[in-house]
């Protein structure tokens, strides 16, 4: 059995991941990477690639995404790969059909946000998901931190008119739409072989096709290897109390190629599949897959400016009725997105199903969300498919990504549960996650505080 | 193989970029076509998807009938939406 020393061990190459595994490569922490398939075979190689703010309702979030954004700006050099990232501004659409002031039976009728003079809503931000139940707002900015200036967003909101404008194929059939500036796209797969790339030429060591079948655990501080908690694990139900609060420590990592890996810390960067290896440790995470639908079409010359989503898609996120009488119940979990991708393809999308690892594609579902982007987008009618695929984004339940270490271990850590988000922020989390683990294991400078965001929100035990 | 000679068409990727993709740890069908985008244009790889098994097979030192078979992406051709979908 061949042995691996390192000082950290990442399991998991998809974009969250390969960033980590930048990050902490760069700070010239020895890393080691190991990944169950290909590079970017899993959530990373079957989604979209949008940078959304309107589309977040969280403000450590938003906050998070903005600083994302500034990091997205230079990544291509930074990691002299193109990563085709574009701040080609974002819009969020609304039909006569979930437009609030049209349907009397709207849920949200009873529930309109209320705005103050300066434009705030009372929870402090804003966001189309809100704006969306009802247009009683003006033009406005969204100013996450009150007086900080950088962190000020400003959405606007266009009529038909205005949007035929900066959007001429679109149909009459929208209403209004919300325009947000800094929002961008980028091609998830290339900036998960751009992180890749340039951990290897920081020395980072990448093992693919190489999956983790087990973990050899011991209580922290003690040093007796029959100290393996697998076995009273699996056979106590309800752990003893002085089992709970004593912290459990990863000694070594079994991987499928009969290698033996020893790493002082050990991040979960599994994404959709996070359960089943917390379940080798005996750690809860509580990550689920939830797929997406999408089709690619040929490529065509510009006729998308924008990162497009529909209102209802928002819906579809945070699982959400339109309307009191549940109508919609059926169709909640099809939403509709495009995007034109760098080389002309259109990338259109998506549902948010909950259908375990189902990786068949559904047409019955994807009809409809063709039949809605047909709605918007006429033109759509004429040009061709070449293919369809579908992906697991990593559900939260409470739509906040697991980011910190495992309380109940010493040495476990986990960046996981972005759903849909962990493209926007991979950067962002790969930077997080290692200062912390920087800090931890004395190189470089730690970073406790931030963005003076409190990162407990983010831990494992939350839920 | 020269190394400039295109392998596949629709995405003009060339004979050393997929040697270049193998060589960097790309070691199936799916992975080479993520990083070089061979196989990902209108044909979907109808044309080049042999040519690269062959190369893969060539350089990991495998029977072609060893590679991967790549997960199917339907549709099998390039179809209008309208017709794919009815009206």
């Amino acid at each position: 059995m061949s042995k691996l020393y390192t000082d950290v061990l990442i399991i998991g190459g998809g974009v969250i991941g390969s960033s980590i595994c930048y990050y902490l490569s760069k700070e010239g922490i020895d890393t080691v990477l190991v990944e169950k398939s290909g590079i970017a075979s899993g959530t990373s190689g079957a989604c979209d690639g949008f940078i959304f703010l309107q589309s977040k309702k969280d403000k450590d979030i938003i906050k998070l995404t903005l600083e994302g954004l500034k990091i997205f700006d230079g990544l291509s050099d930074e990691l002299s790969y193109d990563i085709e990232f574009e701040k080609c501004g974002g819009l969020v659409i609304f039909t006569k059909d979930n437009d609030s002031n049209d349907k009397k039976n709207l849920k949200y009728k009873d529930n309109i946000p209320t705005y103050n003079n300066s434009g705030r809503s009372n929870s402090g931000i804003y966001n189309s998901y809100d704006l969306g139940k009802s247009f009683i707002y003006k033009d406005l900015d969204f100013d996450i931190d009150g007086e900080n200036d950088n962190n000020k967003v400003n959405i606007e909101k266009l009529d038909l008119k205005e949007l035929k404008k900066v959007e001429p194929f679109i149909s009459e059939k929208v209403v209004k739409a919300t325009y947000c500036s800094e929002e961008a796209q980028v091609n998830p797969i290339n900036l998960n072989f751009g992180f890749i790339e340039a951990a290897k030429r920081n020395g980072a060591k990448i093992l693919t096709y190489e999956k983790v079948v087990s973990f050899d655990l011991q209580l922290a501080g003690k040093e007796s290897a029959e100290d393996n908690l697998n076995k009273k694990i699996v056979n106590e139900d309800t752990p003893k109390e002085e089992e709970i609060k004593a912290e459990k420590k990863i000694k070594k990592v079994y991987t499928s190629s009969g290698r033996e890996i020893i790493a002082r810390e050990i991040v979960c960067a599994c994404g959709a599949w996070s359960k089943e290896l917390g379940d080798l440790a005996g750690l809860k995470i509580p990550v689920k897959p939830r797929k997406g639908n999408l089709i690619v079409t040929e490529a065509l010359p510009k006729v998308i400016n924008h990162v497009i989503l529909d209102f209802d898609y928002l819906c579809c996120k945070y699982e959400e009725d339109k309307y009191e009488d549940n109508r919609d119940k059926e169709d909640r979990d099809i939403g509709f997105t495009i995007e034109q991708t760098k080389n002309g393809n259109l990338l259109i999308g998506s549902t948010r199903e909950f259908v375990g690892f189902n990786d068949r594609v559904d047409f019955d579902k994807l009809s409809k969300v063709i039949g809605r982007a047909i709605e918007i987008f006429p033109f759509l009618k004429e040009v061709s498919i070449i293919r369809t695929f579908c992906g697991f984004r990593p559900y939260s339940i409470d739509f906040l990504p697991l980011m910190g270490k495992a309380k109940s271990f010493n040495n476990f850590w986990l960046a996981t549960g972005h759903e849909g988000d962990g493209i926007a922020l991979s950067p962002v989390t790969g930077l997080l996650i290692s200062r912390m683990i920087a800090d931890k294991i004395n190189y470089g400078k730690g970073l406790n505080n931030f963005l003076n965001i409190n990162l407990e929100k983010f831990s494992q035990e939350r839920i | 193989m020269n190394k400039d000679e295109i392998v596949c068409r629709c995405e003009e990727v060339t004979y050393g970029e997929i040697v270049d993709a193998i060589n960097s740890g790309c070691r199936t069908i799916s992975e080479i076509r993520r990083k070089t985008r061979a196989g990902m244009g209108f044909c979907q790889g109808r044309s080049c998807r042999s040519i690269i098994s062959k190369i893969l097979a060539e350089k990991t030192g495998k029977k072609i009938s060893e590679i991967e078979v790549e997960k199917i992406r339907p549709p099998e051709g390039a179809v209008k939406i309208k017709i794919f979908f009815g009206n």
